[in-house]
This record gives C-alpha cells, structure tokens and sequence, in this order.
C-alpha cells in the first residue's frame, strides 16, 4: 500500500503541471499543448545526449541527480495514504530540510556552470527559499499545536470537522500562508515565472540554462514532483479525516488536482510581481501564519 | 554515559591531531624561520585546554583558563609583522584578560549563596567572551583570519566551546532551583537566538573565507546555547525532562560536530591560502578543479555545516528542533513561546547558513578562476588533506554517534526519530547513487558531449569576468538586511568615453557591529576619560608624596569618623 | 451559517494585511471591492437562520444595496478616477510596506484582546466580528495617514467604513441597518466629491500628492525654493 501510492504518486507528478498548464491555456484562449506533454517531453530529453559547460566539476554532474533525489526520497517518507514508509517517526522537520539539501545542489550546481546568468538565478533562490523557511516553520508549529505530536504523519493526518469548526479562522489563515509558500517553492506566479524566456527575470529557470539532456529530464521532473507533493502537503494539512486509507489516497490526490487548477486560474489573472516585493509578500504570510498561531493558542 | 570532562576532551584531542598534521605543511617558506615559535605555543595552548577540562579547583580552573588565553594569543600572533595581526592579537588578549577578570568575580560571588544571580552575569560574560556571546563575539572575526589556519581549526573547534563547559561545570542545570533554572535558560536563549542570527547574517557579505568562518562560530555556538538554553527552560517546570534532556543533547552534539565539521572547514581555508596567496572569495574561483581533494572536502563539510541532511550537521540541530516542538505542544504559554523562539531563530539561522556555505563552495571553488593565482594553483602536500579527511571520518562517525549519543543522553526518549532520520539520509544517499548509476546507463560515456562553453545570452567569449561574484551572490539578502548590517558600498565611477568605459569599480565591506558600535567608541571615550586622570602621572616625586599623605590622611579621618 | 460568516471574516483579515502591503492601486482598489461584496452579503450569513427562518425583505434589500454599493458603485467610481487623474498607479507610503503590515498584525492582536475584554455576544453575531471590525478600521486609518496620495484618504475612509458597518453587522444587527443606510449615504457622497476633486487637483496641479498640497498653505509662500514642487510633471 505504502510503496504502492509512492508509485502512484510518481506516475501522475507530470500530470499536474498539464492540470496547470491547460488551465492557462484554457484562459488564454488557446487549445493547450495537452495534459500529457511533460511525459512526452521527458522520454524525448532522456534520448538526448548530456551537454556540460566547460569549466564545470563533478558537482554540476551530480546536482540534478541529487536535486531529484532529494524530492523522491521526501515523496517516500510522504503519508500519502495517511501513513507513509514509517513516517510515523519521521519528523515533520525533516522533510523540508531533505528539500532544502535538494535545493543546495541546484544552487551549487547553477554556480558550477561559472555562468552569470545561473549565478544570478542562484543567488535568488537562495535569498527567497531562506526567507520562506520562518514560515513554514510557523506553520509546522500551528500544525504541531492542532495535532499534538511532531512526526509527519500525525502533523498529516487530516483535520477533524469539530477542529474546522473551532478554528476556521485559523486554518483559512494558515492555507492562505501555507499557499504563498507553496507558490514561492515551485516557483511559480507571481514569485517566478516558469515559462519566461527572458534570462534576467528568471530563477529557477535560470539555474538551468547550460543544463540538457537527461539532466535536464530530471530536473523538470524533480520540479513536477516537488510541485505535487508541496500541493499534497497543503492538501492533507486540511482535508477531513476519514479513516479509510484508500479514501484519504483518493482525496489527497484528488485535492492536489484541484490545487492545480487553483494554481492555473491564479497564474492566468494575476501578474508576477517585482523581485523587491517578493520579501514583502513572505513577511505578510509569516505574520498570517503568526496571527494564527496566536488564534489557536488563545481561543 | 561519559563525564563532562571526557565529552568536552575529544574534541580538543582530535582537532589538535588533525592541526598538527596539516601545520606541518602550512607553514612553509619564509614563515618557517619562525618554526620554533609555532611549535612553542601550539602544544602550549593543547596542553592549557586540556587542563582546563581536566584541573580539579575553581583557582586551578582560572590559571589554566589564563594560560590557555595566553598561549593562544601567542598563536593568533604567529605572523606578527602584519599591522592587522597585531590589532587582531591586541583585541584577542583584551577580550582574553577581561573575560578572566569576570571570571574572577564570578568565584568571588559564589561563594555567597544569595549573589546567585550576580555570579551567573559574570559567567555569562566571563564565558561569553571565549564562547562569543553578542556583543562579547567582537574578538572572533579579528583574530581567526589573523591566526594560522591550524590555531584557528583548535580555537574555533575546541577552544570556544569550553565556554559552555565552563557554563555546564560552574552551574550545573540539574543542580538549579526552577527560577534560577528560568534565568539561565532565558538568559542562554536570548543570546544564542541574537549570536545564531546575527552571526549568520554578518558572515554573510564577508569576501575573506576564514571571517566568514569566524562568524559561522559565533552562528554554531548560538545554536548550542540555544539548546542549552530551551532545555533549561524546559527543565526548570519539572514535568518535561525528556524534552529538556533532548535539547541539551542536541546542543552537546552540535559541539562535537561542530567542532570536527569547522575544524576542518579552516584547514581547508588554509590550504586554499597556502597556495592562492589570498583568501578573498571574490579573487578565487574554479579551486575544485586545481584542488580536487581540498575542494572536495571543503563542498561536503560546508554541505554539512550548513546543518543539511543526510550529514552529520543536522542531527543536533534536529533534536533542538524537536525539543522546540515538543515545548509548542506543551501548551504553557512560556514554554511555547520559547518554543517559537528557538524554531524560528534555526529556521532563519538553516536559510541563512545554507546560504552563505553555498557562496564560499560556489564562489570559492566553483566556476570560471577570476584570478591568476586562483587559475595557477596546484594541490597541497597530501598531508594537508589527509588531516582534513581524519577530521572528516570523525564527522561521518557522528551521523550515527549523534544518534546513539543522543540515545543513550536522554535514556531513549524519541530514539526512534534519530534513528528514521538516519534511515532517511542513508535512503537519500541510496536513491542519488541509483540514480547517478540510471544517468549513466541512459546516458554512457560516449554520449556525453565534451565540455561546451556556457550559455551567456548568445554572447560568445564568456571571460571569467562575467561570472556572478560572491558579493553579488549575498547581495539581494544584504540589501534586505541592511538596517542591521549596514554595509559601506564604495562606487567608483567610470573614467573616460561613456562608450567604452573604463575604471568603474564597486566594493562592498560590513563591519562587526558589536565591534564597530559598541567597543571601539566604549574604549575610546573610556580613554579620553582616563587622560584626566593622567595628570596625576606626572613624574614629579613631590606630587607622589602629597597623593600618599593626601591618601594616609584620607584614611586616618575615615578610620575616626566610623 | 456561523461557519461561512467566520470564514468570510477571516478573508476580511486576510485582505487586511494584504491591503497594508499592497503597492498597486488597482489591485488595492479590487481587495476593497472584494470587502465590499463580503460585508455586503454578511447581514445574510449572520442571520440566525436556524431560530429565525428566512430574513425579511429588509434584511435582503439591505445586502442587495450594500453589495452593489459598496462592492461595485464605489469601487468603479475610484477606478474612474484614478484612470482620469492620470495618478501614476503606485500607492506611495510614508510609514513602508513592511512596517504597515507588522502595524496590522498588532492591531489584529490587540483587537482581538480588546474584544475579549468586551464581551460583546450579539444574539447571532459571531465571536470575531468585532475583532474584526477593529483591525478593518484600523487598517483604514493606516492607510489615511501613512499613505501619500489623495486617492488612498478615500480608499482608506472606505476601508475604515466597511470596518464600521462589520461592527454594525456584529452588535446592532437589529436597528444597524438603519444607521447603515445613513452611513452609506453619508460615504456615497464623500467618495463622489472626493473622486471628484482628486480629479480636479490633479488637473489643476498635476499632482495628487498630499504632501505638495501641504505647501499650498500660507506658511510656505514665504519659501520661494518650495515652488518648484508645485509643477512637478
């Protein structure tokens, strides 16, 4: 069952960013590349040969891999079904710090290719990924107070109806923090934006430019990965709980879908804002989070 | 369990070792003229930590605390030539003397049971001068990039954390009574949130690798007294001992780890000095490729510093996480917010420091070389890495020591946690060599491309001068934080045709602010309060003879009145 | 019905902390249109549905005229006038954007310490309303001193309004409505001849910038190096 939704969940990452991009596409006016296209695009970049920038070490070879790596094994502790892989004693800080050393290698790696361009995108990433870690981490202590425990799969364990009774402000609060973080973390609008073309206002993106083949393959696919799971997150943090496994399975991935969607119509109606507004948007999640932080433990 | 003694030795034993061995190499050339005065302070400063840890007194305690200062500051003045060498030792021994001067009161108070509070201020200062408590940190970021490499691994791996041995041996945790317990946890907290932080942030925009170094300490020993800190917090309730006990085991294997991680952290900057000629970030470049054993090991114990799992790094830093969780959840008001205190501070201290190790690794080692000494430099003498690699196996041991170290600390309590974390990062390790193998069976050998140049907006002759520099890399965050790290920026205006400009040059330079804000202007208006005083000093043996009899006088008519 | 009157409140602080950082007018203009629209409908979700049945005709003509009013009427005539001044779409502020929204969040904190103190339990109001309120006229006020431009006065006097009719909605549910409609009516004309006269400074002066109106005062005509603010593009 366990290692059963992990494949699961592996087999349908890419499907989620097609939810995302027909979505624009549908506002857009336009038919869409279709829903299946990070699969084809995959399986094409995995037949191509691997280019590598001149000065670089074996720390650009490896970064990808260990950038993928890090989601896969963040996606293996997940509890999808309401328990994972003995992610009853896996702590809930663990799973973001496995991402934060996914993310580690994508920088260091960015910074191999000796590029201006990577670098910058580099030095980005790593000023909004350390600004968004208060906030998650207020919004792991909200989730450890409503759930009592530290492990991911308690802190993950749905949210009772009398709960979503007592503290709807609360948890309106924290989905609305949690859902910047989310955005900020897959690097999408309006924080980044993943389908500019322009080198300069990129972030991600930017960090791989000199990166191809199947190293490229991993990394879009690390990014649908990472995308999915952070949505899940999101997902299970409020779902009801149900008690059936299967149940919860379904609703999960059934709320990441949804999420998607969400995701598409927000990247559609709104612009990306500038970089210098970006530390802006993350204190007034922080301060979301805070206040219901402040809501759970005073009424 | 082992005493505190044995605890705090190991570190002090092994990165002495690993010191001695790379000192070998590192100080070669003209510096060797000066051997004899190396190798007389070295063993010195050794032989004075481990009496510290080891001496039975409170008097012997202080001598050998005084003598580990003194044979230390010999050290940090090994290149003494150098004008920012001698400041950097001046403000070394002042901070040392001051601290033994606290230190000495301290005793003086506890022998009186009610001056308990009293005895405590001048331990934390006492201490906190060699720890790096702000604003006591200011000596740190002088005297290591001043010190030979080796000096600075044992002061910055042994030295400053007997600091909170001082703190464990003098006032025990368990021995406290709850509102002295409260004291000392808020008190330790408070400190090591702002020195966690505050020293991250400022090693930030540092550009000399071994002061970005210095401020990681002052970061590290943040993190340790936070821990202390939220376990005495914890502690002095009662009912939450186990969770006390696992936030001070946290802090407790953080030392170690720190000790071996940034030992050989400074090594390794020493290696890159010794054959660079510089230890400006911003000049290097592309050392992973010239130094493939020094870069490789300084990438992967910066990875670890930077408290990132699988490594080691992240295990003590995870039992204060878990700690502080465990405080959130108890629901007491205090508890939980010291709780939320000790989460967010690490939480920012992890970005931050994640940060500023992924700056020194890329802009140091990484990329295009944007000197000619960074392009010509050629590996060390084995030996040198050879002591960065002993450090290294230690550090590879304490990812299952911290976890039986903490199990055996708190008597089991959360074991499994530690025990699935390691279980996590051996499958993280696993699922990378897996798919590094997948990459090579997709893609072999003969389909790699050779090495292309980098995409730089269609611009063909990328020169190393384009490559983002270190400054540029922390810039964003800088500029964020600049209320706090005020930060000097000189621009230089381009010379010349505005067509093919020339001479235009930008630097930036952060100072300590403790140093900078606080002492310097301390000092100097404590100076000029002292000339007044000066005019006593005359020299005139008539005016010494009226002081005293002014001074007997004084003391007659004092001597009637009462 | 408690549960969807509590989340709307709490979208009303979510759009609090949102408007004390937002930077676009426009997009400031929308969120105030969005608490139009919620505090319209919210006599509707606050209706003791259970105990009473369905709410008279007053109680619907009241939502219907608010909602339009407050969340379409006032919203477009600021979107009108904010395109015809030709006001560059930034709001400009004295106290910052991080600042303002650390300033909400205390507010926020200190509202709901105050409302607790108060105990104000209305028959079917809920428990946040007047917290909320505070903190929405809070926010208002914010953005009537700590913002430059004229249009933000206006935008923030309709945040501090619809903070107001919350509270209304909250504790006087029965005779509120009256003094509603006559604080609506007193808003509708403020906002038209505000909008109004934004329009006509900015014509006039080719400003809206509070701050250069300040010099129209007697005491800076003595300082003729002030003049040549007055003509700024």
């Amino acid at each position: 069952m366990n290692i059963l939704s992990v494949i699961l969940a592996a087999l349908l990452a890419p499907l989620f960013i097609g939810i995302v991009n027909q979505t624009k596409a549908f506002f857009g006016g336009r038919r869409g590349p279709g829903l299946f296209r990070l699969y084809r695009d995959l399986f094409k970049l995995v037949r191509k040969s691997c280019p590598r920038p001149q000065p670089s070490t074996w720390i650009f070879d490896i970064s990808q891999s260990v950038s993928l790596a890090s989601v896969i094994a963040a996606a293996a502790v997940f509890p999808w079904a309401g328990f994972g892989l003995g992610s009853t004693m896996v702590p809930a800080v663990l799973f973001f710090y496995i991402l934060a050393a996914g993310r580690f290698f994508t920088v260091i790696g960015a910074l191999d290719a000796g590029n201006a361009f990577e670098g910058m995108g580099a030095s980005r990433e790593m000023q909004f990924s350390t600004l968004v870690e208060p906030v998650v981490f207020v919004v792991l202590g909200f989730l450890v107070i409503l759930n009592g425990d530290v492990s991911l799969s308690s802190i993950l364990s749905g949210v009772s109806v009398e709960t979503w009774r007592e503290s709807i402000v609360a948890l309106i609060l924290v989905f609305v923090a949690f859902y910047a973080v989310f955005l900020l973390e897959n690097c999408r609008v309006p924080f980044d934006d993943p389908e500019t073309h322009l080198e300069l206002t990129m972030i991600h993106e930017a960090m791989l430019l000199d990166v191809g083949g199947v190293d490229l393959a991993f990394a879009l696919y690390a990014a649908a990965l990472k995308f999915m799971l952070l949505a899940a997150f999101l997902v299970a943090m409020f779902i009801p709980q149900s008690g059936n496994a299967w149940v919860h399975l379904a609703s999960v991935f059934g709320g990441v879908a949804f999420i998607s969607l969400v995701t598409g119509v927000v990247e559609s109606v709104t612009a990306r804002v500038r970089f210098f507004k970006t530390p802006q948007m993350l204190l007034g999640a922080l301060l979301m989070a805070s206040l219901a932080v402040f809501f759970l433990a005073c009424f | 369990m082992i005493s505190l003694e044995t605890f705090f030795s190991i570190p002090i034993l092994v990165v002495s070792v690993a010191a001695a061995v790379h000192a070998t190499a590192y100080i070669h050339g003209e510096a060797r003229r000066h051997l004899v005065r190396f190798w007389g302070f070295f063993p010195a400063t050794v032989a004075s930590m481990l009496a510290v840890v080891h001496v039975g007194g409170k008097l012997q305690f202080l001598l050998a605390w005084e003598a580990m200062g003194l044979a230390s500051a010999g050290l940090v003045a090994f290149e003494s030539k150098e004008k920012s060498v001698k400041k950097a030792t001046w403000i070394y021994l002042l901070a040392c003397h001051a601290g033994a001067c606290a230190l000495m009161l301290t005793g003086v108070f506890q022998m009186r049971p009610d001056a308990w509070i009293a005895a405590f201020a001048f331990a934390v200062v006492g201490f906190g001068l060699k720890i790096g408590f702000p604003p006591f940190h200011a000596w740190l970021p002088e005297a290591h990039p001043a010190a030979p490499a080796p000096a600075s691994a044992i002061m910055s791996g042994a030295m400053i954390p007997l600091g909170f041995f001082g703190l464990l041996k003098f006032f025990p945790i368990a021995r406290l009574s709850s509102f002295d317990a409260q004291v000392y946890g808020w008190t330790l907290l408070a400190l090591g949130a702002i020195g966690a932080v505050g020293g991250i942030l400022f090693s930030l925009p540092q550009s000399n690798l071994k002061r970005l170094l210095a401020f990681s300490s002052v970061e590290n020993m943040g993190v340790v007294s936070m821990g202390l800190g939220l376990g005495a917090v914890l502690y002095a309730r009662g009912d939450f001992t186990p969770p006390a006990l696992l936030a001070i085991a946290g802090a407790l294997v953080h030392i170690l780890n720190h000790a071996f991680l940034k030992g050989a952290l400074f090594l390794g900057a020493g290696s890159v000095l010794r054959q660079t000629g510089t230890l400006d970030q911003d000049r290097l470049g592309g050392l992973l490729r010239r130094m493939p054993f020094t870069g490789s090991l300084f990438t992967v114990n910066a990875f670890a510093l930077a408290g990132l799992p699988p490594l080691n790094g992240f295990m003590g830093e995870l039992a204060i996480y878990v700690s502080a969780f465990l405080a959130i959840n108890t629901g007491d008001p205090v508890l939980a917010s010291a709780g939320f205190l000790v989460a967010l501070a690490l939480a920012l201290t992890g970005g931050l420091a994640a940060t500023a190790y992924a700056k020194s690794i890329g802009c140091a080692f990484l990329g295009e070389s944007r000197s000619r000494e960074a392009a010509d430099a050629a590996e060390t003498p084995k030996r040198m890495y050879f002591a960065q690699i002993f450090l290294s196996l230690f550090s590879l041991a304490m990812i299952p020591g911290s976890v039986y170290f903490i199990h055996k600390f708190t008597g089991g309590f959360k074991t499994e946690i530690f025990i699935m974390t390691a279980m996590v990062g051996f499958t993280f390790v696993a699922v990378v060599v897996s798919l590094l193998l997948l990459r090579r069976f997709i893609c072999p050998r003969g389909k790699m491309k050779p090495r292309l140049p980098v995409w730089d907006c269609g611009y063909d002759a990328p020169t190393s001068r384009m490559a983002y520099t270190a400054t540029a890399f922390t810039q964003p965050l800088v500029d964020l934080f600049r209320p706090i790290l005020k930060s000097r920026r000189h621009v230089q205006p381009f010379k010349g045709d505005p067509a093919a400009p020339s001479g235009a040059a930008i630097a930036t330079e952060t100072d300590d602010f403790a140093l900078g804000g606080l002492w310097r202007p301390l000092f100097s208006r404590a100076a000029r309060l002292f000339q007044r005083v000066h005019l006593l000093q005359s020299g005139s043996l008539h005016l010494y003879i009226l002081i005293i009899l002014i001074a007997v006088l004084a003391l007659l008519v004092a001597a009637l009145v009462s | 019905m408690i549960t969807l009157s509590e989340i709307a409140l709490a979208l009303y602080l979510v759009s609090d902390l949102v408007l004390a950082g937002a930077n676009r007018l426009k997009s400031a203009v929308r969120f105030v249109a969005m608490q139009g629209v919620v505090v319209g409908i919210l006599p509707v979700l606050m209706w003791n549905w259970a105990d009473e049945g369905c709410p008279g005709a007053r109680v619907w003509i009241i939502a219907f005229v608010n909602t339009l009013v407050k969340g379409v009427a006032l919203p477009m005539l600021l979107m009108y006038a904010v395109r015809k001044a030709r006001t560059r779409r930034e709001l400009e502020p004295i106290v910052s954007f991080h600042l303002s929204q650390l300033i909400v969040f205390f507010i926020a904190i200190g509202a709901f310490a105050v409302g607790r103190l108060l105990h104000v339990h209305a028959s079917s109001a809920s428990e946040l309303a007047v917290p909320v309120a505070l903190t929405t006229m809070g926010t208002g006020l914010l953005l009537i001193c700590g913002r430059k431009k004229a249009i933000t006065q206006v935008l923030g006097f309709l945040i501090l309004e619809n903070g107001i009719s919350v509270f209304g909605a909250a504790i006087l549910l029965e005779y509120g409505i009256v003094v509603e409609l006559g604080i609506l009516l007193d808003v509708f004309a403020l906002v038209f001849i505000l909008g109004i006269a934004v329009f006509q400074i900015s014509r006039t002066f080719s400003s809206t910038d509070t701050d250069k109106l300040n010099h129209l005062g007697d005491t800076h005509l003595m300082h003729p190096h002030h003049q040549h603010d007055h003509v700024h593009a």
